[in-house]
This record gives structure tokens, C-alpha cells and sequence, in this order.
């Protein structure tokens, strides 16, 4: 890594410090659900970098079909990933959260329906991936795949809301108006998550750049033997 | 149309193949009733079961014998490379898509017509509507299924995962589609067609799942 990488890795682990006493100390607990809305900061968090990556995924999925450069197929690959791993903690932490204030870990409310269905979505895409073996045929199958499954999710999330409309609802969102310094530590954990997946994004790309150039090194090897062996007619 | 021919002789061999061995038919039904039978048995009998869990029971033994198919049907095309030869159609590969589309939906239609009536005796359900309603929603809703799933099998084709990967994928992507018909069904159940909203999502998801892997397909026919 170069020395300007460095040092915004670096002003990021500041910056996530500086997030974390915000979430647990700088900023007020909640005048109704107390110290409970702490988890909001990374629960909200979570969910917009989820979101995000799947965006990536899709959007850079539909480049890659145009454009074929490896680049764009394994910006895509790495966001699904970290996309599912924020998904988790979203539902997790939502969980938690759920049991403390609407007194259930789990309710069929639209919005954590079609996170969950998120989730199974882009689970589905990282096995998708993984089992294919030709590199390119795994890239093009996926990044068809992703942008399908970008386009379903409205529809999903429109027709869950209309579901849950018939059904009774135990349970309405409370929306709370927060005073400025929550809003502010709200917005600072967005831009440091953002920081942190775009850090991780970027390193887990470099590393799959030196998987690939290795696994090609060793077909490279493989190959040469054989056509050693061949020549000397072991 | 060069397109036409070579759909129609595409749909035809499938029919071909099934009428001459019947395996699969055989196959899928089998399954089919099985589960049917199980859900009697384990529900003793539905007198006190809603509408909705009715529909939604009868919706995913259709989808499970669907899937069963489209995982069987894909076999096929795998043995003796019979992909690598039909991608070489002299037309628009997206012909392949709409014509794995129509031998399913013809293939799961068939099943359905044993399937229903068959489920509405075990479980107890009186359809409280005309037959001529049920029937499109059950086209509609296998319709959009077979197209979703016509694509993820050719999506999974080459993947080692593939039996187990389909239903992961088509399930959480039918969401929209499932929640449309048990809806619609449910509400003929108890003698109405149900609300406007809901045959528009059927009837947008369908149009979607057929028109979209049409132009995307060019992409993944190759193997």
C-alpha cells in the first residue's frame, strides 16, 4: 500500500474511535427507549452500507456485461459479500433492539421482511459464485443474477407493504424526533461504515487480483510440466 | 419466422422425449402426490385451517413439484452435450429461454390439472368460485414460476451446487409472485376474485420474468 493509502486508513481507525464515543457517551439516551437507541447508530449504519454494496453490486454487474473487465466483476463479487455480512448485523442488531423496545425479536413488518429476503438473496449469489469453477462463466451468470435480483427487490418490498396492509398490524414504527447531536452521530457512523466498506472493498479486491494472478501462475506451471514430461517421455 | 420454427421444434422435442419415456412425469407426480398425502396426513384433515394457509399449502406443493421438474428437465440437456448443440440455433438464443418456458409451464399445467382437484379432496377445500377464474390464476401464477425458474436453471447450469441452489434462489425471488397468488386464491375460496392490486403483481412479475432474461439470456446461453 502507498503512503497516502496508509494514511487515510489511518484518519478511518481516528474517525472510528471518535464514532464509537459519540455512540456511547457523547450523545443522550433516549427519553423512552434509553439507552437502547445506542444500537440505532449501528443498526442504521449497517443497513445503509448494505444497501449500498448491493447497489454496487448490481450497477457494476451491468458494467461488467458491457465492458467484460475483470475489474468491475470482482467490485462486484467483493460488495455482494460485504453486502451479506452488513445484512447480518442489520437483522441481528435489529433483533436485539426489536425484543427491547417492541418486546419481540422478530415481527413480519414489511421493512424486515424484505431485508431477510435481501439477505437470502444475495446469500444465494455468493453460492452461486462459488460453485462454478470457469472464472468467466461464474462472472457473467452472477452479474446477470445480481441485476435481476436488484430489479426484484422493489417489487418485493412493494408487495410485502400491500401484504402486511391486509393483515393486522400489532406493531407501528414510532418515529422519534431526535435532537441535533444524535442526528449528527447518526450521520458520522454512516460516513465511517462508508469509510470502512469502501477500505475492505478495496483491499479484498487486490487480494482476489493475487489469488487469480496465482491460480493463472500455477496452470502456467502445470501446463509447462506436462509439456517437460512429454518432451523427456517420462 | 425462423424464430417460431425453431421454438416449436424445441417445445416439441421435449414433448417428444417425455411421451416416449415418461419418466419424468411419472417422477414429479409421484413426489407430487406424496406431499399431497403427507399434508393431509399431518393436518388431520383441514376443517379449521384459513383460507390463506390453504392456498399458500396448495401454491407451495405447486411450486416444490414445479422445481422438482425444472431440476429434472435441466438434466437432460446435460447429457451428451446437448446444450453446446442447441445453442448453435440459427436465430436469437433467447429462443432456448421461451422454449424451456413453454415445455415447463406445459409440463407443470398437466400436473396441476391432477394436482388440484386431487389436493381440494384430501385437504377438504370447496372452491366456492367457477372453475374459469381458478384456472387463470393457476396459469398465471405457474407462468411467471416457470419463467423465473427457466432462468436460474440455465443461470445454475454449470455450477456444482445446482439441485440445492435453484430453490435458494427461486424462492426469496418469487416472494412477490407467491404472495399475489396465495392472495388471489385465497380470496376465491371464499367466492370472490380478489383484490385488483394483487393480479397486477402477478401479472407484472409475469411480464417482467418474460420479457427481461430475454434480453439478458444472450449472455449466459453460452457454456
Amino acid at each position: 500500500m502507498k503512503k497516502w493509502q496508509w494514511t487515510l486508513v489511518a484518519l478511518l481507525g481516528i474517525g472510528m474511535i471518535i464514532s464509537q464515543y459519540m455512540d456511547f457517551i457523547a450523545s443522550p439516551p433516549e427519553a423512552q427507549m434509553g439507552n437502547v437507541v445506542r444500537i440505532m447508530y449501528f443498526h442504521v449504519a449497517s443497513a445503509v452500507v448494505a444497501f449500498t454494496a448491493f447497489g454496487v453490486t448490481a450497477l457494476l454487474g451491468l458494467i461488467y456485461l458491457v465492458r467484460k473487465k475483470w475489474i468491475w466483476d470482482q467490485l462486484a463479487r467483493v460488495s455482494a459479500e460485504i453486502g451479506v455480512v452488513y445484512t447480518t448485523f442489520v437483522l441481528i442488531s435489529g433483533s436485539i433492539w426489536g425484543d427491547a423496545v417492541w418486546n419481540t425479536w422478530w415481527t413480519w413488518d414489511p421493512t424486515l421482511t424484505t431485508t431477510l429476503i435481501l439477505w437470502f438473496l444475495y446469500l444465494a449469489y455468493i453460492l452461486l459464485r462459488a460453485s462454478i469453477a470457469d472464472r468467466e462463466r461464474a462472472a457473467k451468470v452472477a452479474s446477470v443474477y445480481g441485476f435481476i435480483a436488484a430489479i426484484d427487490i422493489p417489487i418485493i418490498h412493494q408487495s410485502v407493504t400491500w401484504w402486511r396492509g391486509i393483515h393486522p398490524n400489532v406493531i407501528t414504527a414510532q418515529g422519534f424526533n431526535m435532537p441535533p447531536i444524535m442526528v449528527f452521530t447518526l450521520l458520522f457512523s454512516f460516513l465511517v461504515f462508508l469509510g470502512l466498506y469502501s477500505v475492505i472493498l478495496w483491499i479484498s479486491t487486490m487480494m482476489a487480483k493475487d489469488r487469480d494472478e496465482l491460480s493463472d501462475l500455477r496452470e502456467l506451471a502445470r501446463n509447462a510440466l506436462a509439456k517437460y514430461d512429454e518432451r523427456v517421455g517420462s | 419466422m425462423i424464430f417460431w420454427r425453431v421454438l416449436w421444434s424445441m417445445v416439441g422435442k421435449d414433448l417428444r422425449i417425455e411421451w416416449r419415456t415418461k419418466q419424468l412425469f411419472i417422477s414429479s407426480l409421484s413426489f407430487a402426490l406424496l406431499l399431497v398425502f403427507l399434508m393431509g396426513l399431518v393436518l388431520y384433515g383441514s376443517s379449521n385451517m384459513t383460507h390463506f394457509a390453504d392456498a399458500g399449502l396448495l401454491w407451495l406443493l405447486i411450486m416444490m413439484a414445479g422445481l422438482f421438474s425444472l431440476n429434472r428437465q435441466d438434466d437432460k440437456e446435460r447429457w451428451d452435450g446437448a446444450i453446446y448443440g442447441a445453442t448453435m440455433v440459427p436465430t436469437d438464443r433467447s429462443v432456448l429461454f421461451y422454449a424451456r418456458v413453454m415445455s415447463h409451464l406445459l409440463f407443470v399445467v398437466v400436473m396441476e390439472v391432477v394436482l388440484v382437484p386431487l389436493y381440494s379432496v384430501v385437504l377438504g377445500t370447496s372452491i366456492q368460485l367457477a372453475w374459469g377464474p381458478i384456472i387463470l390464476v393457476l396459469l398465471m401464477g405457474t407462468l411467471g414460476f416457470v419463467a423465473v425458474g427457466a432462468l436460474l436453471t440455465s443461470l445454475a447450469l454449470t455450477s456444482s451446487l445446482r439441485e440445492i441452489l435453484v430453490p435458494i434462489m427461486i424462492f426469496p425471488l418469487s416472494v412477490p409472485l407467491l404472495l399475489g397468488v396465495v392472495e388471489v386464491t385465497s380470496s376465491m375460496l371464499q367466492g370472490n376474485w380478489g383484490k385488483g392490486v394483487w393480479w397486477a403483481v402477478i401479472a407484472a412479475y409475469d411480464i417482467l420474468f418474460l420479457v427481461l432474461p430475454g434480453l439478458l439470456y444472450d449472455f449466459i446461453a453460452e457454456v
